[in-house]
């Protein structure tokens, strides 16, 4: 055993240490590095935002040539401002003029780019199978194709659910079933992988047992 | 029989407490055991790494976007660092950036050990343009002009005085983006990025947001996608039979563990599935 001397790796092992206790019950102990990351988050990501994007991108130019080229930043103070009478209640008027303002730009962005990436490109995937090559590969896109046409057949409601559409619906749910289960069995793979993390971390950063 | 299923039926209701000191058992005792696994590239991690290397016999640089924190670093750290070394073995130039706030210290730290180890110049082999928000305005400007919206670099230099950005004015300029993220910021490059500009993109993310990125690679929308701890294995396989790294990286050395941990997990499901039916039916029984 060789025990860590830095003593930031003591304080991380401490703190992982004290967030597994809630595994335990829960506790002071766990509280406490609960309340310390919610609170560094918050410290940390305020301060990167201010030197990275406040001060750089807008208070400096503004100060430096305010009426001149970027006299155009001042439309962004004013959106700021108009995002902070939210707690005005009198002015609750500009706060929702910003927020629409953002959502129309957001639509504007979205919209149009969504509808090609994840509509038309996806359907144009699913539509252009490839029969040819490798068996599995072969076998692959027909369920592909059969599940995607199943699943779409079983939230469609217009026509009740029996005779062709119902078996149809029925092979849906089951696609949908399968696709459930991997996207747990993933997760749990995710969350294995945290722990390995944090064991590895304990085991060769600060009780270092291993090499 | 009676007592295998009473044992059976104690073992489903066995105290959660128990469950977790197994787990963690099961995940600690491969590191102190010299058993080693490794994983046997798949065709999707092949398909990466062949992506990788297109990108690689391109002129053009490539831009890596970091965008994992401490929380997912056990599993991502493993990608990044084998795509980082393979593109900086092969002498290809990187621009680095992150979408994430905690990235950025996790960025700074790579770039520092890579360039004590590959002898890099800033600027000239690598940049490091910093955060760049909100991510979708972000990629999106950069698809026409990337100094319009990073006017400078994380250490504060104007691009136009950075000469590798000189060979990359916006995003189609570089050979390909590989994103290594925890958060949803691949499907934001298949909006922003892929579709209006067409680029080429490489995902590298976290098990559990592989089943929403699989699409995207069934229709081509993305040129590689690696997910996952046991992926990152793979591809550190097979970067060490490359040649790139003398060793096996920490997604390799997890492998024992992960595999027991899945092994430990199943036998768990099994117990409280089997305990489950064999009670019900034994009230059932006893319901008649």
């Amino acid at each position: 055993m060789n025990l860590a001397s830095d003593p930031y790796v003591w304080v991380a092992a401490i703190l992982t240490l004290c967030v597994f206790s809630f595994l335990y019950k829960d506790n002071p102990f766990f509280c406490f590095a609960e309340h310390l990351v919610v609170g560094l988050a918050a410290g940390y990501t305020f301060c990167t935002y201010w030197q990275t994007i406040f001060l750089p991108e807008l208070i400096t130019p503004l100060w430096q040539d305010g009426m001149g080229s970027h006299a155009h930043l001042w439309i962004s103070v004013v959106i700021c401002f108009m995002w902070a009478c939210k707690y005005i209640d009198r002015a609750q008027d500009l706060f929702r003029c910003a927020l629409a303002f953002w959502i129309a730009v957001d639509l504007g962005l979205f919209l149009p780019t969504t509808m090609s990436a994840r509509v038309l490109e996806q359907i144009a995937g699913t539509v252009n199978l490839r029969l040819q090559g490798d068996w599995t590969v072969i076998l692959g896109n027909l369920v592909l194709f059969v599940g995607t046409i199943a699943s779409l057949t079983y939230f469609y409601f217009s026509k009740a659910h029996k005779g062709v559409v119902g078996a149809a619906a029925r092979v849906g749910s089951w696609t949908i079933m399968v696709g459930f289960g991997a996207t747990f069995s993933y997760v749990v793979l995710s969350r294995i992988y945290l722990l390995i993390g944090r064991v590895h971390f304990l085991m060769r950063d600060w009780l270092g047992i291993v090499e | 029989m009676k007592r295998v299923i009473d044992r059976l039926i104690a073992l489903s209701r066995i105290d959660r407490r128990v469950i977790y000191v197994v787990m963690l058992l099961v995940v600690a005792l491969p590191f102190v055991t010299p058993v080693r696994f490794r994983a046997k590239a798949s065709e999707e991690t092949l398909r990466f790494d062949r992506a990788l290397d297109a990108a690689i016999a391109s002129d053009a640089p490539v831009i890596v976007s970091l965008d994992f924190g401490p929380q997912t670093q056990a599993e991502l750290e493993p990608i990044f660092l084998a795509v980082l070394h393979k593109l900086f073995f092969h002498k290809k130039k990187v621009i680095l950036l992150n979408f994430i706030v905690e990235a950025s210290a996790l960025a700074r730290q790579y770039l520092h050990e890579m360039e004590q180890e590959y002898d890099l110049t800033y600027g000239e082999d690598y940049a490091y343009l910093g955060l760049a928000t909100p991510y979708y305005i972000a990629i999106y400007a950069m698809g026409t002009s990337i100094e319009d919206f990073f006017h400078e670099d994380d250490r504060g230099t104007p691009l136009s005085e950075i000469p590798l950005m000189q060979k990359v004015r916006k995003l189609g300029d570089a050979a390909a983006v590989i994103d290594v993220a925890s958060p949803n910021l691949p499907h934001h490059w298949v909006n922003f990025g892929v579709t209006p500009y067409k680029i080429d993109l490489l995902v590298g993310a976290t098990a559990v947001k592989a089943t929403d990125y699989y699409p995207y690679l069934q229709a081509e929308q993305i040129k590689g996608l690696i997910a996952g701890g046991r992926a990152g294995a793979e591809l550190e396989g097979l970067i060490k039979d490359q040649g790139v790294r003398p060793e096996f990286g920490s997604a390799t050395t997890s492998l024992a563990s992960q595999s027991l941990a899945l092994l430990a997990i199943i036998v768990f499901i099994v117990i409280g599935n089997v305990g489950y039916f064999v009670g019900r039916t034994r009230r059932q029984g006893r319901g008649r």
